[in-house]
């Protein structure tokens, strides 16, 4: 049985889990300027030292509603695909090992999360789900308003 | 060994590159030994890496080569255009090899004809020739050893090493930025404010030094072009030559990849369709020869690269003719543009004027994709046609890919960036020039007589004006994007006018086209930087080219009709004026610190040179002051003004003034009477010194090899008087005024009327013949202009 790292933090009132390598750290987001007219997911942009990172309103993918980023809310930044995005989250708890083989496949997401679940594991005897983060920024193909 | 693999694999692709133009200069002068040297060095180091690392294939194909190129070093076989091209074939397959060699790809496997086609050069010659490796590779090892060591050595370095050392120090700005900032803040002492001041040159050193290791030499684009051409002449049976120049300029590594497709695209269309067959050429009555001539030059912030061919240039009424039929324009359309629209409608995708679609160009996919890659990169593309004579292609270029000349905008109450270049120019909403009409709904604004569409910033964003600037005015920026049409955004204010470096936003961001990518400027707040095409389609525009022909010719139409234009200013003392447009080259604020009053007169000093300043009335000891920067074409002065209001047009008569020195006369702006500035009393005084420089006024000094006084004090009088001086006896002839001190000479052209004799006494009375006292500045200097009034 093989473990991996995996981030555990909370979206949308469940627990989540991010394989770690997919992580590069995990910031307060200063100052997010807003994006006018793109993707509903898009929350806005923010500066991480000197780059320029999107940070997306994960939970919106999940439950339809915006969600306003305002200073100091946690992210996760990542890399995909050359760019760096901040996912929103509501808080961090811990890196722990997660052995994926342990998931039980009988259980499947809910419908609003089956897109960006991978797996299903459990840690310390509760169900995470595992996210898949290139989902959550390829787009849901929701037109420009 | 994985090491040395790889190293092999970089040294043969450097020395590869290295060695292109060699090869295509080798074939022109085949027994030139230089260069038949420096490809066997080539070879017999390929052929000795590979021995030694055990790969076979390239061992056999430089092993063949080198018996060949030995061969003919040694001069039992004649290098012939044949033999040159199969070692070309030999040296392009251990190329590919080479690539191969680290992709893992494989590659078929066809040597034999190769070598094969090789060996036949050496088919009478005893097989005990292929000489002895060993005994060579010491000599010519230690040969190339020698050549090594006068270069600069450099190292490689990996691309994401550099990248992240360019990050770090941005960082590094961008935190420095914030440390002064927090000094402000607090009452620092003066040792702190000095260490951070050293700290802040330091960073900003470093940066610039990185900026540096960016930048490649141009030749790394170049070099591998006569290859090219070399292939497509042979291929086409043409003969062209190519000339490069300026392969020293040095560009970002990143636009250099950019630019291989197009400057290729442009290299084949301009030796295909341009450079005529060698019999065409002859009876045009130009030589047999085609030329082309690249050449890469750095003006300001831009790369300009001109490639110029003496082909026979584009035929406008064919281009005509098939942009009719491929129904890009109609007759009557096309009648009425512009040579210069004519000209455009080439990058008309799917257009083509080449008769029979080769294997090299002609299919219509062409110059729309040239020009579409460099307006990527932020270039621009121009045609110089001279149909029958040739093609001159301008390709300007930013700098940097990454550094663009950009404004900062507020829409609400977030910033903005643009692109300058997009920008034409920028009207306040008060300005009684803008009036606002509107056409079914449709908002329009004329400015100056010129109708634009316009919508303000919010609207096309969607985001709420900003409840505190309501009533103030706003600024309209009429853009004109690189496609589509000209029109007017509205906004806020104009914050800055800063370089910004762009980066690239996520997909997701730039999925509605509104957005060229984002910037981070120093107050470390992210910005996002619009795209002036999409503003236009999200307005509803038409994304073609089409009605900005329309708008072009309607402009020049406009510019005939319409009187020149004036600048309208408030001068030093004061009072409204106004001055020609055409002798403006651009406004500018300058430091009081480059003011001096020198020479008898106010002085600006900028971009190197020194330019006198007019009408400067002195201001506080720090500071900017408004200039105008005036040009009649050769000389350049500075006109100080206290603001600058607009422009209008010279509308019905210009009334006399009563001081014509001063005012050419009364013009109407608005409704007002100004006075329009006479610009010659400007350029007059300096003129008059310039003038004289020519070669009928030119001063002739006699004078011993070792004569101090004519140096040192006869010349410079002369030259401030405005004449050419020369010491030089080859100018005597075409010297208008001879000077000399020598009485013996003096004698000899006593009949030379251009002499005058100088005398060392005050008194004449000692001298055998007319002469003037040689500290007589003024007298000297009225003499000098009684004899050339005599020979006028």
């Amino acid at each position: 049985m093989t473990y991996t790292l995996y981030l555990i933090a909370d979206l949308a009132g469940s627990r989540v889990a991010i394989e770690s390598s997919q992580v590069e750290s995990v910031v307060h987001v200063p100052d997010v300027v807003p994006v006018p007219m793109c993707d509903p997911s898009i929350a806005g942009i923010f500066a991480l030292r000197s780059r320029v990172l999107t940070l997306v309103d994960t939970q919106f993918h999940i439950t339809g509603v915006q969600h306003a980023a305002h200073k100091g809310t946690l992210a996760v930044v990542t890399e995909i695909a050359g760019h760096q995005y901040g996912l929103l989250v509501d808080k961090v708890h811990d890196v722990v090992p997660i052995a994926v083989e342990q998931a039980d496949s009988n259980i499947r997401p809910p419908a609003a999360w089956n897109r960006y679940v991978d797996h299903i594991a459990t840690h310390e005897g509760e169900l995470v789900m595992i996210l898949n983060t290139d989902t959550l920024v390829s787009g849901q193909t929701v037109p420009a308003a | 060994m994985d090491d040395l693999i790889e190293d092999f694999i970089a040294e043969t692709r450097e020395t590869l590159e290295a060695l292109t133009s060699q090869l295509v200069e080798w074939e022109r002068r085949p027994h030139d030994r230089a260069l038949l040297d420096s490809v066997f060095r080539f070879v017999h180091t390929v052929k000795g890496s590979c021995g030694f690392l055990s790969l076979p294939r390239l061992l056999r194909l430089s092993h063949a080569a080198e018996d060949v190129l030995s061969a003919a070093r040694d001069g039992h076989v004649e290098v012939s255009a044949d033999l040159v091209t199969a070692v070309l074939a030999v040296i392009d397959r251990v190329a590919i090899l080479t690539e191969a060699l680290e992709s893992g790809a494989s590659v078929y496997d066809d040597d034999d004809v190769l070598t094969g086609a090789l060996r036949q050069y050496l088919g009478d010659k005893p097989t005990g020739l292929a000489t002895d490796p060993v005994g060579e590779s010491g000599d010519v090892l230690a040969h190339e050893d020698s050549q090594l060591r006068g270069k600069t050595r450099t190292v490689r370095v990996s691309l994401a090493l550099l990248d992240n050392l360019m990050s770090g120090v941005s960082d590094m700005v961008l935190a420095r930025n914030e440390v002064s900032r927090q000094l402000r803040k607090v009452n620092s002492n003066a040792d702190l404010a000095l260490s951070f001041a050293r700290l802040s040159s330091s960073v900003a050193e470093l940066r610039d030094a990185v900026g540096m290791m960016r930048m490649q030499h141009i030749d790394k684009l170049f070099s591998a072009l006569p290859r090219l051409v070399r292939d497509i002449a042979i291929e086409l049976g043409k003969e062209i030559e190519l000339r490069i120049d300026g392969s020293e300029v040095e560009v970002d590594r990143e636009m250099i990849e950019a630019l291989r497709d197009p400057l290729t695209h442009i290299l084949r269309n301009a030796a295909d369709h341009g450079i005529e067959s060698a019999d065409e050429r002859r009876a045009a009555g130009k030589g047999p020869v085609g030329h082309i001539c690249i050449s890469a030059r750095q003006s300001g912030n831009q790369i300009i690269i001109d490639i110029v061919d003496d082909g026979r240039g584009i035929n406008v009424d064919k281009l005509g003719i098939r942009a009719v039929a491929a129904n890009v324009t109609t007759i009557g359309e096309w009648q009425k543009m512009s040579l210069r629209s004519q000209l455009n409608t080439i990058f008309t995708p799917g257009l083509s004027t080449a008769d029979s679609v080769t294997s090299i160009s002609g299919r219509g996919v062409g110059m729309d994709v040239v020009r579409n890659n460099l307006q990527a990169i932020g270039g621009t593309i121009e045609l110089e046609n001279h149909e029958g004579h040739g093609l001159k292609i301008t390709l300007r270029l930013p700098l940097t890919l990454s550094i663009i000349a950009g404004l900062s905008v507020r829409a609400g109450a977030q910033i903005f960036g643009i692109a300058r270049s997009s920008v034409v120019e920028m009207v306040s909403t008060s300005n009684p020039n803008a009036i606002f009409e509107e056409l079914g709904g449709r908002k329009i604004v004329r400015i100056r007589n010129k109708r634009y569409p316009y919508k303000s910033l919010e609207e096309i964003l969607g985001i709420a004006h900003d409840a505190h600037t309501a009533g103030e005015s706003r600024t309209l920026i009429v853009m004109r994007p690189a496609v589509g049409t000209t029109f007017v955004l509205e906004v806020a204010a104009v914050i800055d006018n800063e370089e910004l470096v762009v980066k690239p936003g996520a997909p997701l961001l730039m999925g509605n086209g509104l957005f060229a990518g984002t910037s981070l400027p120093d107050n470390g707040r992210p910005m996002l930087l619009l795209d002036a095409s999409g503003l236009g389609t999200a307005m509803g525009l038409s994304a073609t080219d089409k009605d900005d022909r329309e708008i072009d010719s309607r402009a020049d139409a406009e510019r005939k009709s319409n009187g020149p234009s004036a600048l309208l200013f408030i001068a030093t003392d004061g009072r409204k004026q106004a001055i020609r447009l055409s002798a403006i080259e651009r406004m500018e604020d300058i430091d009081v610190a480059q003011i001096q009053y020198v020479g008898g007169r106010t002085r600006v000093s900028a971009d190197g040179g020194l330019y006198d300043l007019w009408e400067y009335e002195s201001a506080a000891d720090d500071g900017l002051v408004k200039v105008l920067r005036l040009s009649d074409g050769d000389s350049t002065c500075y006109l100080a003004v206290s603001d600058v209001l607009d422009i209008f047009s010279i509308a019905g008569d210009i009334m006399p003034s009563a001081e014509p020195e001063q005012h050419e006369g009364v013009v109407y702006a608005f409704g007002a009477p100004v006075e329009l500035r006479n610009m010659f009393s400007f350029f007059e005084t300096y003129d008059r010194t310039r003038r004289n420089r020519s070669s009928d006024a030119l001063c002739f000094i006699d004078c011993p090899e070792d004569s101090q006084w004519e140096r040192t004090i006869l010349a410079p009088l002369l030259t401030a008087s405005g004449y050419a001086v020369s010491f030089d006896e080859h100018d005597q002839s075409r010297a208008a005024i001879i000077l000399q001190r020598d009485v013996a000479k003096a004698r000899e052209r006593a009949t030379d009327p251009r002499t005058l004799h100088l005398r060392d006494s005050n008194h004449s009375l000692t001298e055998p013949i007319a002469s003037i006292y040689r500290y007589d500045g003024v007298g000297l200097i009225s003499a000098i202009e009684e004899k050339l009034a005599a020979r006028a």
